[in-house]
């Protein structure tokens, strides 16, 4: 079974801002709770809230810090959707996160995720965005719709990309490279492989075939 | 500032409990990585924006009450 490593995400620091805004906000609501309890009346809340703690601080708590925890954990969720256990938490993209583990570098996932030529903890949005002006934002859409078809829907059999894959994600990080650039058949094909009239994948063309898994040899990673 | 605030009696009351709500949503969500923990987060972001607006519409609509500041 395939295990994903933890997101590399600090989230320390931000647990703190949160909790720390969440006691202000407790302690100016316990004043309004304790003021309105004494007054018997929501204006006499209001009254023993400004007059207990001031109204700069008052609307520091109940609006800018607010707006500041929504910015903060907006950072924090949107670099934590990229992580691979974040894929992997959805019950069906386990056979995918296996086949990255098959013992087998003809496979293109496999590949790179043992030769870590992508970050293992961002495994599958570094294959699977787009390196275009809104391909962060075409992503998190999409993710909002595996969401909502995994809730609502019925997942298909077989998973399928929105579009055929473009050569620019893999040129992103292999475009340059001596690797690629020595390479007779790249050479030869280069102007077509960027245009996408020839596709990557009618070469490299083992990808995520989880269908053929079972009986199949996985990596056992060891440590030196 | 402080007549503006009297003025919105309840806004207050209703603010804090809508964004401690969210606050403490966004507190549990930070500590997961799935797409239930991102569904909380959307959900607290919108308590904590709602009481903001709360009391932001509040203080700004309500009429001033003379001499509060007083």
């Amino acid at each position: 079974m395939f295990v994903p490593p933890p997101p590399n995400t600090p989230v320390a620091m931000t647990a703190i801002a949160v909790g720390a805004t969440l006691v202000l906000v407790l302690f100016v609501l316990a004043r309004a709770l304790g003021a309105r309890r004494e007054g018997g009346s929501h204006d006499a809340a209001t009254a023993g809230v400004v007059a207990g703690m001031g109204t700069g601080l008052l609307v520091v708590t109940l609006v800018a810090l607010p707006i500041v925890m929504i910015y903060v954990g907006t950072n924090h969720h949107l670099a934590t959707s990229k992580s691979t256990e974040f894929c992997m938490s959805c019950h069906v993209m386990e056979d995918y996160g296996t086949s990255m583990m098959v013992d087998d570098l003809s496979y293109v996932p496999a590949a790179h995720y043992q030769n870590r030529w992508v970050p293992r903890d961002e495994a599958c949005y570094t294959c699977h965005t787009t390196y275009a002006m809104f391909g962060d934002v075409q992503a998190k859409i999409s993710g909002v719709k595996h969401l909502l078809v995994n809730a609502f829907g019925t997942v298909p059999e077989t998973l399928e990309l929105y579009r055929p894959y473009s050569n620019r994600e893999c040129l992103h990080c292999h475009g340059g490279a001596r690797s690629f650039a020595e390479n007779e058949f790249h050479v030869d094909d280069i102007e077509a492989l960027v245009s996408d009239e020839v596709s990557c994948s009618e070469c490299h063309d083992l990808y995520h075939e989880v269908t053929e898994l079972d009986g199949m040899d996985l990596w056992q990673e060891t440590r030196p | 500032m402080s007549r503006f605030l009297l003025s919105a009696p309840r806004s207050i009351l209703w603010s804090s409990v809508l964004i401690a709500v969210g606050l403490a949503l966004e507190l549990v969500s930070l500590f997961f990585a799935n797409p239930v923990s991102f569904t909380t987060f959307l959900v607290a972001s919108a308590c904590m924006a709602a009481g903001v607006l709360v009391f932001v519409l509040a203080v700004l609509r309500r009429p001033t009450p003379t001499g509060a500041d007083s």
